[in-house]
Order: C-alpha cells, then sequence, then structure tokens
C-alpha cells in the first residue's frame, strides 16, 4: 500500500511533474539534476508537492506487443519490438519527454564548444549495472565505439559516423569530438539504441541484457514473453513503482483485445483504429489517443512516366479527398497533412489547404499534361499492412473518378521492400513513416542521393536547402529551412501526403501513469496500477 | 468405407444413403452454379465500387447481407466472388487432369524407367502439402486469379498422375486388354477407346472431390493476399478483411465463410455420392 514517508522522501530526492492523463494524477520522474547548459530550459521540470493520492507500489503489469523482439541487444537491431522493451533495461546518456524535450538521463549536463565540434558530458555518479558494477566514463566510450565499429554490424552505425573520437578524461567525464557540426548530435543520443552496456557482458546481450535501467531481465521466451523485474538499485531512489513488467507476444489484434477482456493484459499499446470505436465506449477502460509521430502517405515515383510531369502529380492531390480517406480507411482516427512531416514536430508547416479537393481541377491539370481521357497504371499495397492496404484502395475509387485507372496489387513484405522500397520498381503505392525527434529522419530521403530516396525526388533546390539544415545550429534558421522543404515537398507534390495517425493506448482502468513518447518507447517507471483491482 | 458396416445395412437403405449424398452434394453445388452465373449478369449492387455512408453496415433491406468497410454489398461481392471461386475449381481441375492422366497413363502403360522418372517426379511434388506447393508458385509466378489457377492445377497433377497410373496397372494385365493387343489394337486405340475408359470412374470421383478442395485453396491464396486482388471480391480475401473487424463486425466474417463452407461441403458429397454411384462392385452388389 500507499507509503506516506516513502513517497515523501521520492518528492524531496525526485522532481514530480503532475500530467493530467485520464481522470487520476500520474507522474513523471526526472532525474536530480542542474539544468544543462546547451538545451533550453527545462520548462516542465517543476518540482511539486506529493500528489494527494500518490502512486501505489508493486503489482505486476502485462503489457501485449505485436510482435516479438528482435534479440535484446541494443547495438544489433533496429527493431521497434526491441527497443519499447529496451527502454526499461538500458538508459541512454539523454533522454526525451512526450514533448521531445531533451532531458538529463544517464548524463547530468553537457556543453559544447561555440563550432559545435566538441560535446563534454558530466555523468552521473552512483549508476550502477544490474550486475552491481558501477558505470564509469569507460563504459560510455566502449558503447558508442561498439555501435560504431564494423563489427558489430549496427544498422544504426551510419547515423554516429560523424563522431571522430570519444575520449574519457575521468570517470565521471565524456568528450565526443565531430567531424563536422551535427544539428541532431544531441537528439541522436536518444534513441535506444544508443544504450550504454557494460563491457563485460555483450556477448550475451541478446539473450540475457544487462543495463542500468530500471527493471531487470527475469526471463525472455521466444515468441512468448520478455518478463522484467524491478531493479532496487535504480539510481532515481523510489522508482519504478511496479514490481514486474510482463511483455506478452500476440500477434492477432482480436487476440490482443480477447486477453484485455479477459483480464489477463492490462494495457495494448497499439489498438488498430476499427476497434478503438467500441473500446471508447466500454466504462471497463481506459484510453489514451495521442497524435503519433508517423505519417500515412501514397508515395509516388517521381520518374516513372507519366508520373514525372509535376501537372500529373498535382492532379492525383487534386483527386484526392483527404478527410474522406481518414473516415473510410482509419475509422475517422488521424488528422489531414500537406507534407512529409507529422503535426506533433514543431517544424510541421500545415500546408493541407494547397491541393482542395477538386476532382474537376484534377482533370483539367491532366488535360493540360496531355491526358484528357486519363491513363492507366498500377498501385502495389503491402501485405499484411490492412491500414496502408485501406488507404490504397479508397484513394484509387477516389482516382478512378477523375478518370485515372488503377489496378492495384498486394505484394508480401519481403518482396515489397526488394522491389518497391529499395528497387524502386514501381509507380503508386501506399506506405508510412515513422519520425524521430530531428525532422531530419523524415525529410532526408528527399535528398536526391538518398538510399532511402524510393520516391526518385530530385530538386537541386531541396539538396541544398538539406545540407545547409543539416549543420544550421540555430534552432530559428533550421526551422525556417525545414519549412521551406516542406513547402517545395507539397509544390512539387512529391507524394499524396493523406494523414498523421493517432497512438492509441487502450488500458485496464487500474492502469496509471502510462506516457506515450514521440520515440517508440514504452516506458514503466512512471506507470503504476491502483489498488483494488 | 468399412464393408463390414455395409453389409449390416441392407440393400434398400444402402440405395437410399446413396441418394442422399448426391442428391445434398447435387443441390448444394448447383446452387452454388446458379448463384455464379446470376452473378455474372447481375448483382443488387456494384461489388467493386465504394459507398463510404454505408459502411460497416448489418443487414438491412437495401443490403440483405450488410456492407463491408468500405461500403460495398457483401451479397453482391459474394455472387460475383462464387464466379472467380468456381472458376478456379474447373481450371485448376482441368490442368491437374489434363497434365495428370496423360502423365499417369504413359508411366503405368510404358513402365521401367519411363515410370521411375515421372513417378518420382510425382512423388517429390507430391511430398510438399497442395496449398503450401500452390503457394510456392504464386510466389514465383506473381499474385492474381490467373496464376492462382495455374498454381492450384500443378499441386493437383500429382494426385491424377497417381490415380490414372493406379488405374492403367490395373486394367493393363486384365485379359479384354490382352485380347485386344493380340488382335492388333494400337497402342493410343487402346489406351483411349480401352483402357481409359474403364479406369474413369475413380478420377471422375477425385476431380470432383478436388473441385471443392480448389475453391478452399483460392480462398486460402487470396487470404494470404495472393490469389484474386482487390478490389475484385473472393470469399477467401473476404475473410481475411473481415478478420481485422470481428470484433466490430462479424457478419463480415459469417457470410463469405458460410459460403466457402457450403460449397466445399456440396463438392466433397457429391464427390462421395458419385463414387458410391459408380463403384462397379458396389453397384452390382445394390442391385
Amino acid at each position: 500500500m500507499y507509503n506516506r514517508k516513502l513517497a515523501l522522501f521520492i518528492a524531496s530526492t525526485v522532481f514530480v511533474t503532475l500530467v493530467a492523463t485520464g481522470c487520476a494524477p500520474a507522474p513523471t520522474l526526472v532525474p536530480p539534476t542542474q539544468p544543462p547548459a546547451a538545451t533550453k530550459p527545462l520548462a516542465t521540470v517543476v518540482p511539486t508537492a506529493v500528489p494527494p493520492a500518490g502512486p501505489a507500489r508493486g503489482g505486476t503489469l502485462t503489457i501485449a506487443i505485436a510482435a516479438d523482439p528482435d534479440g535484446l541487444d541494443p547495438h544489433k537491431t533496429v527493431a521497434a519490438a526491441t527497443f519499447q522493451i529496451t527502454r526499461n533495461i538500458y538508459d541512454t546518456l539523454v533522454q526525451t519527454d512526450e514533448k521531445s524535450n531533451l532531458l538529463p538521463d544517464l548524463a547530468t549536463k553537457w556543453e559544447s564548444t561555440s563550432d559545435g565540434l566538441k560535446w563534454t558530458f558530466t555523468l552521473r555518479e552512483g549508476v550502477k549495472f544490474h550486475n552491481g558494477r558501477a558505470m564509469t566514463s569507460d563504459d560510455v566510450k566502449f558503447s558508442f565505439e561498439r555501435l560504431i565499429a564494423k563489427e558489430t554490424a549496427s544498422p544504426r552505425a551510419a547515423d554516429y559516423a560523424n563522431i571522430k573520437s570519444i575520449t574519457a578524461p575521468d570517470a565521471k567525464t565524456v568528450v565526443f569530438e565531430l567531424n563536422k557540426p551535427q544539428a541532431n548530435f544531441l537528439s541522436n543520443l536518444v534513441y535506444g539504441w544508443a544504450a550504454i552496456v557494460p563491457k563485460e557482458s555483450v556477448a550475451t546481450l541478446r539473450d540475457k541484457p544487462v543495463g542500468t535501467g530500471p527493471f531487470k531481465i527475469v526471463e525472455w521466451v521466444k515468441n512468448s514473453n520478455v518478463t522484467l523485474e524491478k531493479n532496487s538499485d535504480y539510481f532515481i531512489q523510489g522508482a519504478p513503482y511496479l514490481d514486474k513488467v510482463v511483455f506478452k507476444v500476440a500477434k492477432d489484434p482480436t487476440a490482443r483485445l480477447a486477453a484485455l477482456r479477459a483480464g489477463e493484459v492490462d494495457v495494448i499499446p497499439e489498438m488498430p483504429v476499427q476497434d478503438l470505436a467500441n473500446i471508447r465506449k466500454d466504462p471497463n477502460f481506459k484510453t489514451i489517443e495521442v497524435p503519433f509521430n508517423g505519417i500515412q502517405l501514397i508515395p509516388i515515383n517521381n520518374k516513372a512516366a507519366p508520373f514525372d510531369n509535376v501537372k500529373v502529380r498535382q492532379a492525383l492531390n487534386y483527386a484526392v479527398d483527404k478527410k474522406a480517406v481518414i473516415d473510410t480507411a482509419q475509422f475517422g482516427i488521424g488528422v489531414p497533412i500537406g507534407t512529409h512531416l507529422a503535426p506533433v514536430s514543431d517544424y510541421y508547416v500545415d500546408l493541407t489547404t494547397k491541393y482542395p479537393y477538386d476532382p474537376s481541377k484534377a482533370k483539367q491539370l491532366l488535360a493540360d499534361a496531355g491526358f484528357p481521357n486519363g491513363f492507366s497504371t498500377t498501385m502495389i499495397l503491402p501485405q499484411p499492412y490492412d491500414y496502408h492496404i485501406r488507404n490504397g484502395q479508397v484513394v484509387v475509387d477516389m482516382l478512378a473518378k477523375a478518370g485515372i485507372k488503377v489496378t492495384l496489387q498486394t505484394m508480401e513484405w519481403g518482396t515489397y521492400l526488394t522491389q518497391v522500397y529499395n528497387g524502386r520498381q514501381y509507380t503508386l503505392t501506399a506506405l508510412g513513416h515513422t519520425g524521430r525527434l530531428d525532422p531530419d529522419a523524415f525529410m532526408n530521403r528527399y535528398i536526391s542521393t538518398a538510399p532511402e530516396n524510393y520516391m526518385n525526388y530530385n530538386n537541386p533546390k531541396y539538396d541544398q536547402l538539406a545540407a545547409q539544415a543539416a549543420v544550421e545550429p540555430d534552432v530559428k534558421k533550421r526551422h525556417d529551412l525545414y519549412a521551406q522543404m516542406e513547402t517545395l515537398l507539397a509544390d512539387d507534390a512529391a507524394a499524396i501526403y493523406l494523414l498523421a495517425p493517432t497512438s492509441t493506448v487502450v488500458t485496464q482502468k487500474s492502469v496509471m501513469g502510462w506516457t506515450v513518447f514521440p520515440i517508440d518507447i514504452y516506458d514503466m517507471r512512471t506507470v503504476w496500477k491502483s489498488a483494488g483491482k | 468405407m468399412n464393408r463390414q458396416t455395409t453389409a449390416l445395412f441392407n440393400q434398400k437403405k444402402i440405395r437410399r444413403r446413396r441418394n442422399w449424398l448426391l442428391l445434398i452434394g447435387g443441390i448444394l453445388v448447383g446452387a452454388a452454379i446458379v448463384l455464379a452465373l446470376v452473378g455474372l449478369v447481375y448483382v443488387p449492387h456494384n461489388p467493386v465500387l465504394m459507398h463510404p455512408p454505408d459502411r460497416g453496415l448489418g443487414p438491412t433491406s437495401t443490403y440483405l447481407l450488410g456492407t463491408d468497410q468500405f461500403g460495398r454489398d457483401i451479397l453482391s461481392r459474394i455472387m460475383r466472388g462464387a464466379s472467380s471461386a468456381l472458376l478456379v475449381g474447373l481450371i485448376a481441375v482441368g490442368i491437374g487432369l489434363s497434365v495428370g492422366v496423360p502423365l499417369g497413363t504413359l508411366a503405368g502403360f510404358v513402365g521401367q524407367w519411363t515410370d521411375e522418372i515421372i513417378m518420382r517426379v510425382m512423388d517429390a511434388l507430391f511430398a510438399f502439402p497442395a496449398i503450401l506447393l500452390a503457394i510456392a508458385i504464386v510466389g514465383m509466378l506473381g499474385p492474381g486469379l490467373g496464376n492462382t489457377m495455374i498454381a492450384i492445377g500443378i499441386a493437383y497433377v500429382p494426385i491424377f498422375a497417381r490415380l490414372a497410373r493406379a488405374g492403367v496397372l490395373s486394367q493393363k494385365s486384365s485379359v479384354y486388354v490382352e485380347a485386344a493387343q493380340s488382335i492388333g489394337c494400337s497402342t493410343a486405340r487402346l489406351l483411349w477407346k480401352h483402357i481409359l475408359p474403364n479406369s474413369l470412374s475413380p478420377l471422375i470421383v477425385q476431380a470432383t472431390i478436388t473441385f471443392g478442395g480448389a475453391i478452399l485453396a483460392e480462398a486460402a491464396l487470396s487470404y494470404l493476399g495472393l490469389g484474386v486482388q482487390p478490389p475484385e471480391p473472393s470469399w477467401g480475401q473476404m475473410l481475411n478483411d473481415a478478420a481485422n473487424y470481428l470484433s466490430v463486425a462479424p457478419w463480415l466474417a459469417v457470410f463469405p465463410g458460410v459460403m466457402i463452407s457450403l460449397a466445399v461441403l456440396g463438392f466433397n458429397l457429391l464427390g462421395d455420392g458419385l463414387r458410391d454411384q459408380l463403384d462397379p462392385q458396389r453397384r452390382t452388389r445394390a442391385a
């Protein structure tokens, strides 16, 4: 049960922020720290009094996840399923809150030289790995060198290729030197793959992860569950609240829902849109709906005739009623977008009014482009992503009304990646992208030489702006550069930008403090279960 | 059928039971054919055109079986799906028969090395479950109705080849074949006029039952997204779509599921009935 002495203790050592989620107060734990020198002031971190009805301790939380993790070694995978879990096992130097603010984690403060080439991090003291050994600057140096090393073959190594050297002048200081200024350097330290690991355990991290995080591994039964237990040596005293967290693999959405209704699971972090309407009405459950840092679109191969003609691409944009796509294909959940960025990003520029739904204008543009009677083409849909397939079907139905006859072809995901995403052999498709904290993860794919530029977009002006934005340290100037890039994409109608989906989490009434982050992690440090159920 | 059990029944009962199978099977298959034929000329609503305002409706007077997530009429889609289901059955069984029977006949009649080579290849094909083989073939050819038919047809070739070979082997040594050979009957004529007609009945029975299997295979391939491509309807694909809405719109899964079950049941019953009817031993015993 709730212990008042303990709570006072927590409140005195930890800054507790009240965030209104649902009906109960949810605590946000932020480690004790001095505000870091090189970032904006931490407006959200305000010490407050003890909440009137504080978090209860103990209990087991069961979370239904859609996919088994691809190993628990953070340096060796890109699987979202891995990082959703490993946030609770490992820590990173820097962390993010739900508003994309960068906060201290294993580093208590950091500063950079004015040319942005040298970053000095001060590490938190008294942090221990799950094996009992103290974490030092050598571990940080080792972890990043392992992440970058060719032998590790980390799919994310390229993101850190700009690091020239890492030095550890003393046990609590780490210095990164960069080849050239990098605007997203700090935010790159937040992701799960930048986790700090102990040197002596790396051989077995895949199955037996060892970190400094709030939970320790108990067992990972492949394709069944990952079970974690509380790390009582965690550096934030009093955290976490839960004794145990079970990530239960349930691939079928209907099975996940059935398990929730039966009380076998407490949380479904990703609820399919089609089931949400019923769940919202159900008084037994709580839903958390937050704009998702991702987009869904109809990518166009900008090189394939007749889509190499900008008028044809603009015609496609006029022919699609985005609101109707959301209503029909996504059951009314999501917001329309006008460019390749999610509205949750503070770099987002609203360009949704650029191409209002106007079939006659679409026909006019097609006639101007030399297709007064429309034309025929194909659209490839990725199986088994039902929400993309629905988007594609609805869009094709709309395009038919503008005179463009589109034949649909579904393609299994592996083949799709080879042929469409990497091979660029397609004309139209339906797909989604998820973002990171920095807008460059979304926008860099339109650089003409980018390997992931599967839409074959090519605009020298865009390339030039992107190169500038990558090194621009001034936040305001960067905003301006990205705004120009977003506008270019919309002007050139590089794709049909449909919508930004919503993150929908469904939990039992007893689950408190669940937070949705702009990156794909489930953070259990703030979650607790109210007594009585 | 267990012979001992059969012997316990009197002759009248046997005949009545046999009629039942044929009758029910025939009615179900006939109904499916009628549905498919009607579906080709008349459907209540356009089966592929979306009508978003009416999406996700349960059965109503306008939409007898309800509408799907895009507002398309389920009944119309089932009717249109019936024709592709039957077409797949027809073509796939046709391929299986027209490739498998000549191969099996050749193997059985010539024997020796020819037999060995043909039948080992058939065994290799047979080692894969038919649906797995079909998935592999569609994987190579690409998805679509046409390729689905070819894939299922190829997967069924060894079944018919084995059956034809067994028929030829059992007939080859019979007295009437020797007699025909002795009066100088040509091999082609011998096979076509004498041996094949006498080994035909198991093939007909197998073809009927396989027809049901082919419908099921098409449904399975379409369920996996490899068969009929959207927006054209197929029972299996409708079932796949419906799986996403099981908790909100169960009727989406029920109707195509029922159709698949009834059609496959119909062809199996018809096959069983035909076997009883065509089996020469059973026929003489019943007569």
